[in-house]
């Protein structure tokens, strides 16, 4: 029963980012491409997630609130997208079936199989470290005493104070949000579902770089995949983002090295094609602004790359629009930084 | 990744003794080569202030201060190694014209890239979980004995340091005697010279439940007391059931490596 339950919570997921991509699209009249709506769905979903999710941390407020407030605001994205884009829902499943029936044979399927080879392997390894130890248990501890982050997810001792390191990101009450949902424990459903998620949308992030990189040749989008994807079954030094993806990708530091980082080189690839877009930018932010909210290893790391890549760009064209409008993008990952510089400085929330 | 004192030596750790660090340079160079004059000065730009902002050492000890020197490696994840050799990859296969020229160039880069002494394909690796939990059976029979046995809803269990991190991943109403601190720094045999006075009763702990040490009964017992443990769990291989027996601890159970002791008072409020 319990591997039904995560087969049907993943495909839940997948269902969710693309309406939340789409509804998304919607209200701000953006113009994505159709393979480009469950990127940004999957960022505007934890996005909005840690909107409900960090004031309710931080208030200290009891678990079974963020679980409500949750289930009304996904009721509610829900329905706009069903109501104001139900059209284009119809389009989208149309036109990724379109491009299925486009690149059926022999490639599509070896990389499907390769892919879901890398999830069935990263499901059976049994890595377990004190990190594993902290996250699941986080997750664990969150669940049975209706509290986040009160308790030390690892120990189950009670805190002093917020530990900002890992409070400041609302990932693991995502999963602790679907535990409550589900009634499974945290270890099955971050290790089944949330893994396989992470090399799923890994998967699905390398496909649109390779469609970035050779327009109009879906079969050397879906051949990069593949090679990505061995390039990773041999990468094996115990801190590389293939160790991430095969043995630990249940770990937000999986989503980061995995899905955020490729989708911000995804977004600089955006950029550097034509930086007047306006979806360009709104990709950018939305991929920054949801990066902590994924994983706090994005804290410096994700503006680091896109401060890089636009100083880059200014320096080859030397049009300051684009430094004012990478400013608004790094400009939720500083405010994180300046809180956590705070919070190791000892300016702290104590737990009441 | 600990014990870091360069970059250099970052890099060496993390690409370990694969070629690809080699090859996404040969990567870096083809894509010089074949892009156009703005694509060239936004690589040149970008290795240029890479090295300015982040991979150099200076930048390493200043991060470092902000986030751990431990986790600098994960910069590394900022340089797109795997999706830049995939894209030369890429073009060098699917841009052949007849088929065997492009199985030719696939089989080639399969050798060069598959395999080899950091593949996560080994007899190991492969391998089919004993249960939904994907942990060891005996971990498992050590919660559920103390499950059976408990009258707190959160006992304070001493686990010796591979429990200790399995077991709450499958019973989390546990709570740990000694920490993930005090595991990192103080796992060993050796005494107290180097040992902070915070964790000298954890130490204590530690010395009895992972390393089997029973020189210091009197010094346990205080610890056990001050950490408040109602379990602990050890290999049955030492052999503690007289000396724990000695600190106020029976056995209640045990599994095929592992023995469970309870507190003493724990039993007789229970038969009370």
């Amino acid at each position: 029963m319990q591997p039904a339950v995560c087969l049907l919570m993943l495909l839940l997921l997948g269902i969710e980012f693309i309406i939340y991509g789409i509804a998304f699209m919607t209200l701000f009249r953006l113009k994505f491409r159709k393979y480009e709506a469950g990127l940004v769905g999957f960022f505007v979903y934890f996005g909005l997630f840690q909107m409900a999710a960090l004031p309710l941390i931080l208030l200290q407020r009891p678990f079974h609130e963020l679980v409500v407030l949750w289930l009304i605001v996904a009721a509610a994205v829900n329905i706009y997208a069903f109501a104001a884009a139900g059209r284009e829902l119809g389009a989208w499943v149309k036109s990724m079936l379109a491009g299925l029936w486009r690149n059926k044979g022999i490639l599509l399927l070896a990389v499907v199989l390769l892919v879901l080879f890398c999830c069935w392997f990263a499901g059976t390894q049994q890595y377990v470290g004190f990190d594993t130890s902290y996250y699941i248990g986080t997750i664990d501890t969150t669940t049975m005493t209706d509290t986040m982050y009160v308790y030390n997810g690892e120990s189950n001792v009670m805190e002093e104070t917020l530990d900002f390191r890992y409070a400041l990101s609302a990932f693991y009450m995502h999963s602790a949000f679907i535990c409550r949902l589900t009634g499974i424990g945290g270890m099955i459903i971050q290790h089944y579902v949330l893994g396989t998620l992470c090399i799923l949308m890994h998967a699905y992030v390398l496909f649109v770089i390779g469609r970035r990189l050779f327009p109009q040749e879906e079969k050397k989008a879906l051949f990069l995949t593949g090679l990505v994807f061995v390039l990773h079954l041999g990468f094996h030094t115990g801190y590389t983002v293939s160790d991430f993806l095969l043995v630990r990708s249940y770990e937000a530091k999986g989503f980061c090295a995995n899905v955020v980082i490729p989708a911000v080189f995804y977004a600089i690839l955006c950029l550097w094609k034509d930086r007047n877009r306006r979806e360009h930018w709104v990709l950018a932010f939305v991929i920054c602004f949801s990066s902590i909210p994924v994983s706090m290893s994005s804290l410096v790391i994700v503006p680091a790359i896109l401060v890089i890549a636009v100083l880059a760009e200014w320096l080859t064209e030397r049009n300051w629009r684009i430094l004012w409008r990478a400013f608004w993008c790094v400009l939720p990952n500083a405010v994180y930084v300046m809180l956590y510089f705070m919070y190791t400085r000892g300016i702290r929330i104590p737990i009441r | 990744m600990y014990g870091i004192e360069s970059v250099r030596q970052v890099f060496e750790t993390y690409m370990g003794p694969t070629a690809y660090m080699s090859l996404f340079l040969v990567c870096i160079v083809y894509g010089f080569c074949h892009g156009d004059e703005r694509g060239r000065k936004r690589l040149i730009f970008s290795v240029i202030l890479s090295v300015l902002f982040i991979f150099n050492e200076l930048s390493l000890r200043l991060m470092g201060k902000v986030t751990g020197i431990n986790t600098y490696y994960r910069f590394i994840w900022a340089v797109p190694v795997l999706p830049m050799i995939a894209w030369v990859g890429t073009k060098a296969v699917m841009e052949r014209k007849k088929l065997w020229e492009k199985a030719a160039v696939c089989v080639l880069l399969l050798a060069l890239f598959g395999g080899g002494t950091s593949t996560f394909l080994t007899e190991g690796s492969i391998r089919v979980p004993e249960n939904i939990y994907n942990l060891p059976v005996d971990v498992i029979e050590v919660c559920e004995i103390i499950d059976k046995h408990k009258e707190k809803e959160h006992p304070v269990v001493a686990f010796e340091s591979e429990s200790q991190t399995r077991a709450r991943l499958y019973d989390p109403t546990l709570v740990w005697a000694i920490s993930r601190k005090a595991y990192q720094r103080h796992n060993n045999a050796e005494g107290y010279e180097n040992v902070g006075k915070k964790y000298r009763p954890q130490k204590a702990i530690i010395r009895a439940v992972n390393h089997g040490m029973k020189d210091e009964p009197e010094r346990l017992a205080k610890a056990l007391a001050k950490e408040k443990v109602d379990y602990i769990v050890t290999f049955s291989s030492f052999e503690m059931d007289a000396y724990l027996e000695q600190v106020g601890y029976g056995l209640v159970d045990s599994t095929g490596t592992r023995s469970v002791y309870a507190r003493k008072e724990n039993d007789l409020e229970v038969n009370q």
